[in-house]
């Protein structure tokens, strides 16, 4: 409870500094936040636009991807007069939906009409939307909290995982993701369910096997009873996650991972009506939106991507994804694309990141091995990959923030740190803290000072860039 | 886009008319930066936009700027400089002085296109001092002292001191 009220604090002290920053900041750098907000509610006359609160602060708050957002909950309430073009289509329509329910939930239909009413309304879901983004951001922090304890309490102490998942949870609010959270963003719509997906598939799990002299032995099996909630809540969850962000379909390498241990230990029935059977829900939800959905939506019409079906019974099936064509076409996505000079900067932007996510895998790997983050560290690799070498790389910054391995890292080998210094301060024996110690002095000798050195660097580089991410959003500077 | 005058552009005061005339203007009269909003109506087919810049000085370099919403996918393209000579006849118009323009292409840009696709684009000219355009001077000092902001408190809370040990 404690833990719970100081995290609420600490949440509440870094937004309201974001949020002063952006009030304070001078100006934007792109001016077409006016127009986004003129074209939407055709106030002429910037009556409202230009109000107060709305010029020193909510208009600032329009910038990047938010303008697509607000665009598509706009559109949510009068598709037939905003058109919605193809490209919109990369930006989650189920955050946009949400947000317009919960609108309409607590406001109720608008009352006013005309001119008003658009943009009485616009700046209705903005707010809405910023609060109920927040409000997603603070409890996926204590879900990742639950979701640490039921990581690392397969392999230690009770104290020690807590004490983990509370440095985890304290890091993910000021992680680099949280530059972006201050508007209407479609991240954390994705991590929550991220992180309610993995907990339901870790409460699934049946990692140990405790013989008759309490001896425990590390395995990997799955809770017969526990089949409602590994198949439906954690498929349930990846699937809102990916719909919401298409990048957490690298989720269902949790149902890759777990098929392949279950074909090793032979446990045949079990890989089919568990994870294979999560799997194939997921892959038929991610075919259902990126292809079905969207083939019946522009094609013949379109042509183009139309044209470009595997199997003519299938007309659907095509050689990409529509979210990749879109990505490719307006974009310029693909290998290599992004390796230009003037690029550079980006991936500068993208560097801290990258160097402590490869960090991260390499120490629960090589220095901390446990089969328990194996498909963590599966998707982190191939997920960096995807980043490096075909996307926009510096998006690393807030994409990432449904994959905690990073930050799992840094509290993991900040405990470790702490652990050893206190022991080397008292002379305790217990024997099962003798035990331990000389467990962690055993790591310990593969674990070399960089990683506290690459820790420090990052958590400096934090320190800076969430307060200068804030500003350069509220000025709509890059990095996007 | 930066563009600055050629070093034989002849000075002179700009006294205003020359007749009505269907594009825009820009002028730094007495000021460092300027802006217009323009409301074109984009078609599929590419279309040609002039701009008269005014009043901008010699040796001196400027950046235009055109900021327009995702909500309009249009694009911006082959933006250019162009000089009109004195007494030629330009979009039905003639002056005494040479006229100095920036110009650019713009098309619709994603599915489906519109016959008539009403966008708005915020053209602006900025002075660049230091090499940097003076409406980001603002936004560059508050960077820095938000940047000395967190280093003093950093310095004398050590902050990542405290972080690492929650």
């Amino acid at each position: 409870m404690v833990f719970i009220v100081k995290l609420t604090w600490f949440f509440l002290l870094i937004k309201a500094l974001q949020y002063s920053l952006v009030y304070f900041s001078p100006s934007q750098f792109d001016t077409s936040t006016e127009l986004l907000l003129k074209q939407l509610t055709n106030d002429t006359d910037h009556q409202l636009i230009d109000t107060y609160w709305n010029s020193n602060f909510y208009n600032k708050l329009l910038s990047w991807d938010s303008v697509f957002f607000l665009k598509a909950i706009v559109h949510e309430k009068s598709p037939n007069d905003i058109i919605k073009f193809e490209h919109e289509y990369a930006f989650s329509n189920i955050w946009s939906k949400l947000i317009y329910v919960i609108d309409l939930y607590i406001h109720g239909p608008l009352s006013i009409t005309g001119k008003d009413m658009d943009i009485n309304y616009v700046y209705r879901v903005i707010k809405v939307g910023l609060v109920v983004g927040n409000i997603i951001f603070y409890l996926s922090s204590i879900l990742l909290y639950y979701l640490t304890i039921l990581t690392f309490s397969n392999h230690s102490t009770d104290l020690k995982s807590k004490k983990i998942a509370e440095k985890t949870a304290f890091l993910f609010i000021i992680s680099s993701v949280s530059g972006f959270i201050i508007s209407i963003y479609s991240e954390p719509l994705s991590f929550m369910f991220a992180f309610i997906g993995l907990i339901t598939r870790e409460l699934s799990l049946n990692n140990r096997d405790t013989d008759k002299n309490g001896n425990t032995t590390e395995l990997f099996d799955l809770k017969l009873y526990c089949w409602p909630l590994y198949v439906i809540a954690t498929s349930l969850s990846f699937i809102i996650a990916m719909w919401n962000r298409t990048n957490c379909i690298f989720l269902g390498i949790y149902f890759l991972f777990d098929v392949f241990q279950l074909l090793y230990s032979r446990k045949f029935y079990k890989m089919i009506f568990f994870p294979l059977l999560s799997g194939i829900l997921l892959f038929t939800a991610f075919i259902y939106k990126e292809y079905y959905v969207a083939y019946y939506q522009f094609c013949p019409e379109r042509g183009e991507w139309c044209t470009t079906s595997i199997i003519d019974k299938v007309p659907f099936l095509t050689k990409q994804s529509f979210y990749n064509f879109i990505q490719t076409k307006y974009w310029n996505i693909g290998f290599l694309n992004y390796w230009t000079l003037n690029n550079i900067p980006n991936f500068l932007f993208a560097l801290p990141n990258i160097i402590i996510l490869i960090t991260a895998t390499i120490y629960f790997t090589k220095k901390y091995p446990t089969r328990h983050i194996t498909p963590t560290i599966w998707i982190t690799r191939c997920f960096l990959l995807v980043l490096i070498f075909f996307a926009h790389v510096q998006i690393i910054n807030r994409v990432f923030s449904f994959i905690p391995i990073h930050l799992w890292f840094i509290s993991d080998k900040l405990y470790r740190n702490e652990y050893l210094m206190f022991t080397k301060k008292t002379d305790v024996c217990h024997e099962k803290l003798e035990v331990e110690r000389d467990g962690i002095k055993n790591m310990n000798r593969f674990t070399s000072d960089s990683d506290d050195k690459i820790i420090k660097f990052y958590l400096y580089w934090l320190l800076f860039w969430v307060p200068l991410q804030t500003i350069f959003f509220a000025s709509f500077l890059p990095p996007a | 886009f930066l563009v600055s005058l050629p070093a034989d552009y002849p000075i002179f005061k700009y006294v205003g008319d020359v007749g009505a005339h269907d594009y825009h203007v820009l002028s730094l009269n007495n000021t460092n930066n300027d802006k217009i909003t323009i409301n074109p109506i984009v078609s599929a087919r590419t279309v040609t936009h002039y701009i008269e810049l005014q009043s901008l000085k010699k040796f001196e370099s400027y950046m235009v700027k055109t900021c327009w919403s995702a909500v309009s996918p249009i694009s911006i393209h082959n933006m250019d400089t162009m000089i009109v000579p004195p007494l030629q006849d330009f979009m039905g118009t003639t002056s005494e002085h040479p006229r100095f323009f920036i110009a650019f292409d713009i098309t619709q840009d994603s599915y489906p296109t519109i016959d008539m696709l009403e966008s708005l684009i915020n053209v602006s000219v900025t002075n660049v001092k230091l090499g940097i355009p003076v409406d980001l001077y603002s936004t560059i000092i508050y960077i820095l002292f938000t940047c000395g902001f967190v280093f003093a408190l950093e310095r004398y809370l050590n902050l990542v001191a405290r972080i690492t040990t929650i």
